[in-house]
């Protein structure tokens, strides 16, 4: 919650597309993609801030996902209470749980941002929509009409897909530079029962039983935290 | 996927964003007034990430963050609004360093000599001004902190000269009269070209 | 001061450069009587300087204004504060600041405020004749002895700003604009028939004039205009200023300060030059 946090209290300045505390300066690589694209050129104020997340994801996978993006999990969450509760028939579409179609929507946002000279998705970013209301509510009293689009992204993600799992454009991004990275969980065969709790609790819908999309992983500890046997550990992952 | 499941996805992507885009332009009527220092408009739409950090450093409160009704493409960015506070860049909180350039992490902003910048240029509602319709009222004129910016007529009426005015905003901020008799326009802005 | 038949007595001093806003003031004072004998025993003094702008030149000298604070404490007030709120658009901390009245004010020992930060207080204007009432900030109502300690500059809308209009800092920002709408010369006078100075000393060390209250051609004067009657006072400096730009008939001009001749009408003070014993003393 440094984020969101951070303005209110004072201690960090700016918001999740870009926040520095202290002397570290972080931006949000889906940001720094975008208004590179919008303005044909490199933004170069943005590189050593994008640098530094995109070793971490590199390194670690979608940390940012786990331990810096406030609003991702709490929407998900909302999504998947609210999908049990009123819509307990509903079944997904398989169309979002493909990896291909997230990254379609990546892409598209990122040819729209190319064509229409703006980041797109910036301005819809529900993250980015709930820190710049912060500010401005903490600043000068007032809030924008931007923040009913984050219940209408929650009812999207009711019928759609899970949001950070499959549809947000940055986790998407991230989830690319994560492919190799070197921090994964791995099950101890000798202790798992094969409860599947580990796959239930999974925020980024991570199929750890089967060993798929550890792309995702956000290392946000809940499987190896709940798992009843304790078979979760976090190793570098092997060469192979 | 097949083509035609990606064609619906890129399809409505594409064409809700454009509708957004287009919608609020019919509304708005005049183009929003940047913090000194900003880029051509085109440049500063593409290039700002909408961190809100300008906002958060702003020591009189006179930038804001542009809404929907400024416009899909602006929305998130920030703008000058005189309501809220002046600018004191030329003379006041401001004037050692204009700060929301100082933190301005894509350069939508820079740092230029603070004289020099002009965001705009205040306009005078001769309906409304209390000093037109004969009562006594020179606020604008005291708190103007650039000199001939406004003159005065018979001594006792303002006359607004937009090619001298810099746009800070401090006279719509101080105007009494209500509704108020001043705004702040982009008109005659000078803005940065990026390289 | 010698005993005299006129309706009001105001003091002059002048120096040179090199006495100082501290023998200025000292010297004022003593002619009028001693703050011992002027402010009441256990008085909450309130002493409102000119912090109005940013610029050192359109506001009270933060030297003279520590003068006068050091002459108030053998008073042996309950409590002296020095407050402001600053002209509308301007930050009054800022303000405080950058005349550096703060640092000065808070080393002579007494406590600076910025009024804008108050609660607010209503107020009754019996003898109002454009406004019955008014706002004011609380520590301006809780205040049982008042100070104006202007200084003497030009005003493009109200001819010259001094004492009376000084008071004007004791209001929120909407009550000021309120003023405007108005009538504001009626509203000056109503005000300080209800929130009136009872001591008034008058920075005329540099004064302001041709225009103002910003951008006029600065004089050094080395003057401090004390009295008990703030129009009076008002009338004299009024005076003084007109002399120093060389107006053909300083007295004449003063006739067309519509707030002072209004606030006379309503019995705040004595406008009228020939009622008005002016004692004018000059340091070596």
């Amino acid at each position: 919650m440094v984020v969101a946090s951070g303005p209110v209290l004072q201690i960090a300045r700016g918001s999740i597309c870009t926040i520095s505390l202290g002397l570290i300066t972080l931006t949000c690589p889906l940001g720094f993609i975008q208004t590179s694209l919008a303005s044909s050129s490199i933004v170069l104020g943005l590189v050593v801030p994008t640098a530094t997340i995109v070793a971490a994801t590199i390194l670690l996978g979608r940390v940012f996902c786990g331990w810096i993006c406030p609003a991702g999990n709490v929407m998900q969450h909302f999504g998947d209470v609210g999908r049990s509760r009123y819509l307990p028939g509903l079944r997904l579409t398989s169309f979002f749980q493909q990896n291909s179609t997230r990254i379609v929507l990546l892409g598209s946002t990122l040819v729209a941002s190319a064509v229409l000279r703006y980041p797109v998705f910036c301005v819809v970013c529900p993250v980015g929509i709930i820190c710049r209301n912060v500010i401005s509510l903490v600043h000068y009293g007032s809030i924008g009409l931007d923040l009913l689009l984050i219940p209408g992204i929650v009812a999207l993600e009711l019928v759609l897909a899970p949001w950070c799992a499959h549809i947000c454009p940055l986790g998407t991004t991230l989830s690319v530079l994560s492919r190799k990275s070197t921090i994964v969980p791995v099950i101890d065969k000798a202790k798992c029962v094969v409860c599947s709790i580990c796959t239930k609790v999974c925020s980024l819908k991570v199929s750890l039983i089967h060993s798929r999309a550890l792309e995702d992983c956000s290392k946000c500890l809940e499987c190896s935290v709940r798992c009843p046997t304790n078979a979760i550990e976090w190793r570098k992952r092997a060469e192979s | 996927m097949n083509r035609r499941e990606f064609l619906r996805v890129f399809g409505v992507g594409i064409g809700v964003i454009a509708l957004f885009d287009m919608f609020p332009r019919i509304i708005r009527r005049r183009n929003l007034v940047r913090p000194p220092g900003s880029v051509v408009e085109e440049a500063f739409n593409a290039v700002c990430i909408r961190c809100a950090r300008c906002i958060q450093v702003c020591p009189t409160g006179a930038i804001v963050i542009a809404d929907m009704s400024d416009g899909f493409k602006e929305l998130g960015t920030p703008k000058i609004d005189p309501l809220r506070g002046p600018c004191e860049r030329i003379q006041g909180r401001c004037d050692q360093k204009a700060k929301c350039a100082e933190v301005c992490p894509t350069g939508a902003i820079r740092p230029i000599d603070r004289r020099a910048a002009k965001t705009g240029s205040a306009i005078i509602n001769a309906d409304r001004c209390i000093a037109w319709r004969g009562g006594s009222c020179l606020v604008c004129y005291e708190v103007c902190p650039v000199q001939g910016a406004i003159s005065l007529m018979d001594e006792s009426r303002p006359i607004f000269h937009a090619d001298i005015c810099v746009g800070c905003g401090r006279c719509v901020y101080a105007c009494p009269a209500q509704p108020k008799a001043l705004t702040l326009t982009s008109e005659g802005e000078r803005r940065l070209w990026p390289d | 001061m010698p005993p005299t038949s006129k309706a009001a007595s105001v003091v002059v001093v002048k120096g040179a450069r090199s006495t100082g806003s501290q023998m200025l003031v000292e010297k004022a004072l003593e002619l009028l009587g001693g703050t011992e004998k002027l402010v009441p025993r256990e008085a909450a003094i309130l002493v409102k300087p000119n912090v109005g702008f940013y610029e050192k030149d359109a506001t009270t000298d933060p030297q003279l204004t520590a003068a006068v604070v050091k002459a108030l404490k053998r008073a042996k007030p309950i409590r002296i504060v020095v407050g402001e709120s600053s002209v509308r658009g301007y930050d009054t901390d800022h303000a405080l600041e950058a005349t550096e009245m703060r640092s000065v004010v808070e080393e002579a020992g007494a406590e600076v405020k910025n009024l804008r930060k108050d609660p607010i207080v209503r107020v009754e204007i019996p003898e109002g004749r454009a406004i019955t009432s008014v706002s004011v900030f609380k520590t301006v109502h809780d205040s049982s002895y008042i100070v104006s300690v202007p200084r003497l500059k030009r005003h493009s809308a109200t001819v010259t700003t001094i004492s009376l209009k000084n008071m004007m800092g004791t209001l929120p920002d909407n009550e000021k604009g309120r003023f405007h709408q108005v009538d504001l010369s009626q509203c000056i006078a109503d005000l300080n028939s209800a929130v009136r100075p009872n001591l008034v000393i008058i920075d005329g060390t540099r004064v302001m004039t041709k225009s103002g209250p910003t951008g006029g051609v600065m004089v050094d004067l080395n003057m401090v205009v004390a009295s008990l009657d703030p129009v009076a006072a008002d009338v004299v400096a009024a005076e003084e200023l007109f002399k120093a730009e060389g107006v053909a008939d300083p007295r004449r001009s003063i006739t067309s300060i519509e707030h002072i001749q209004r606030a006379a009408e309503l019995g705040v003070g004595v406008a009228d030059r020939s009622k008005i014993e002016v004692l004018e003393v000059t340091l070596a």
